[in-house]
């Protein structure tokens, strides 16, 4: 809302009141938009440092008490977001620890290991989740959810999983409840809570941490260089994650499926990763659906045969429309928002006064690139209607 | 950005306006189309608010284009309203919605021609 150095001084004189007034009170969360800004994860993990070494310095300079500094140390948490590269998600999770602890102690002179802990929340990606075949998001959600709860030292302190339909609407209370049982399943019904680190001792692991940490302080000292300026360290920042975003968009549209690997985007070949064509039906038969619909969603039908189209407690199958399928009982709409302001609302107003020659390259390459991605579809997907 | 790519001119006015600011916005600039991208599940009342506004103001000659998390029933009802088009997560080929705002924004101009 504000510009940097602004935003920096209002931050630390929340801090300030709440160390002295509030001491339990955990007055910043750090960075949960980067990975959904295109941010590859040394950018995640070097951005989302320089944030809260940027707060530490604003608080330091202002408030040389030791007390009061080991206390922010101390109360800084962190809000990450986990995506489907499974390995290198434990790893940059292992990488944020090590990197705190590094930060707070060579930078800071923090002593105690404790106030050294890197803690953090989740919010598995939601960016990644799909509309078409919305039923795949949860093995999404779930492989998200392991990534950042499997390696005990880097565990999330909590963690909050999106709803596997969240890209066609608002979810409804049985959706929410989906994915909180997932989280309850891992944690009672598993045995991942009862191991030390699993991933200590594993080279594997470590070459890919230390790698990762490699990067991020390299990162880390090209942002420092620019300390003396918020404004150029923050349009540092921005530019670089504008290109990994517009590379991770081309990666989508090409189907590379070489999201948010930074490497990748040189590796990735569109023929080798391109998704395999599936020939069932995706979605059940109108006699199938009719049948569903009698069954409340969630509620397991034992009396419906086991079938390879739908799993008999699967969630209600999508109408005809296959891709554009939403949940029949929706929750209650949201209330209007308040008279002054709508708050997600962005607009780009488009003037368009196209050369014509150029809208017309682009009207031309966009005929001429045929959509490799509903090669993942069974079905080809519906014409639009030119925006009738 | 890829807009700019495809040779539009771009305002960006950033996010979390109000309906009326973006009116404002699109009667200041002089554009062709508007472009609303709404996630927060309030897209109805908050597109029908903008429409509104932009009669008052005369512009109802400008196509408003909407994106973000919208059920296929919001979609009828904001195209019922007046919405030129309306895109998905579904709808990842930029180059071809920008085609398709060309052909909306030169419609529009056909019309008022």
């Amino acid at each position: 809302m504000f510009p940097p150095a602004p935003s920096l001084r209002l931050i630390r004189d929340v801090i300030t009141f709440t160390t002295s007034e509030l001491p339990k009170w955990n007055p910043m969360n750090v960075c949960y938009h980067l990975q959904e800004a295109g941010a590859t994860p040394v950018q995640e993990l070097a951005y989302a440092l320089a944030t809260a070494v940027a707060v530490l310095d604003e608080v330091k300079e202002t408030n040389p008490s030791e007390e009061v500094f080991a206390q922010t140390v101390q109360r800084i948490s962190f809000f990450v977001n986990a995506g489907m590269k499974f390995i290198t998600e434990i790893a940059k999770m292992r990488a944020f620890v090590d990197l705190w602890d590094e930060i707070t102690r060579d930078r800071y002179g923090v002593t105690d290991a404790k106030s050294r802990r890197f803690r953090y929340g989740v919010q598995v990606n939601s960016l990644g989740l799909t509309e078409p075949q919305p039923e795949n998001n949860v093995y999404r959600i779930l492989i998200q959810t392991l990534a950042v709860t499997l390696s005990k030292d880097a565990r999330a302190r909590a963690v909050q999983l999106p709803a596997w339909n969240e890209a066609l609407g608002l979810p409804r209370p049985w959706d929410q409840q989906w994915s909180l049982r997932a989280q309850q399943i891992l944690a009672y019904e598993t045995d991942i809570l009862e191991y030390a680190d699993i991933f200590n001792g594993s080279t594997v692991m470590d070459a890919k941490v230390e790698a990762l940490k490699e990067e991020a302080r390299a990162e880390l000292a090209r942002i420092d260089d620019g300390r003396r300026d918020r404004s150029v360290q923050a349009g540092y920042m921005k530019g670089r994650l504008v290109e990994s975003n517009a590379r991770r968009l081309a990666a989508i549209e090409a189907a590379t499926r070489s999201w948010w690997a930074s490497t990748s985007s040189r590796t990735a070949s569109p023929r080798r990763s391109r998704p395999a064509r599936v020939r069932s039906r995706p979605f059940p038969k109108a006699s199938a659906r009719r049948r569903s619909s009698a069954s409340t969603p969630g509620r397991r039908s034992a009396t419906s045969p086991p079938s390879t189209r739908r799993s008999p407690n699967s969630p209600p199958p999508p109408r005809k429309t296959g891709t554009s399928w939403r949940p029949r009982s929706r929750p209650p709409r949201p209330a209007p928002p308040p008279a002054n302001g709508a708050r997600h609302c962005a607009t780009s107003s488009a003037s368009t006064a196209p050369r014509r020659g150029s809208a017309r390259r682009c009207a031309r390459r966009a005929a001429a690139t045929p959509s490799r991605k509903s090669a993942s579809r069974s079905r080809p997907p519906r014409r639009r209607s030119g925006g009738g | 950005m890829r807009a700019r790519d495809c040779g539009f001119e771009v305002v960006y006015e950033g996010i979390r306006l109000t309906p009326a600011e973006i009116v404002n916005a699109a009667l200041e600039e002089g554009v062709h189309v508007v472009g609303l991208s709404i996630l927060s599940g309030s897209h109805v009342p908050l597109v029908r608010d903008v429409l509104e506004r932009m009669r008052k103001e005369g512009l109802d000659d400008v196509p408003v284009i909407v994106g973000g998390i919208i059920p296929p029933e919001d979609e009828t009802q904001l195209k019922a309203m007046g919405v030129a088009a309306v895109y998905t997560p579904k709808n990842f080929d930029l180059t071809a919605i920008m085609a398709d705002i060309v052909r909306i924004a030169e419609g529009a101009g056909e019309k008022a021609a």
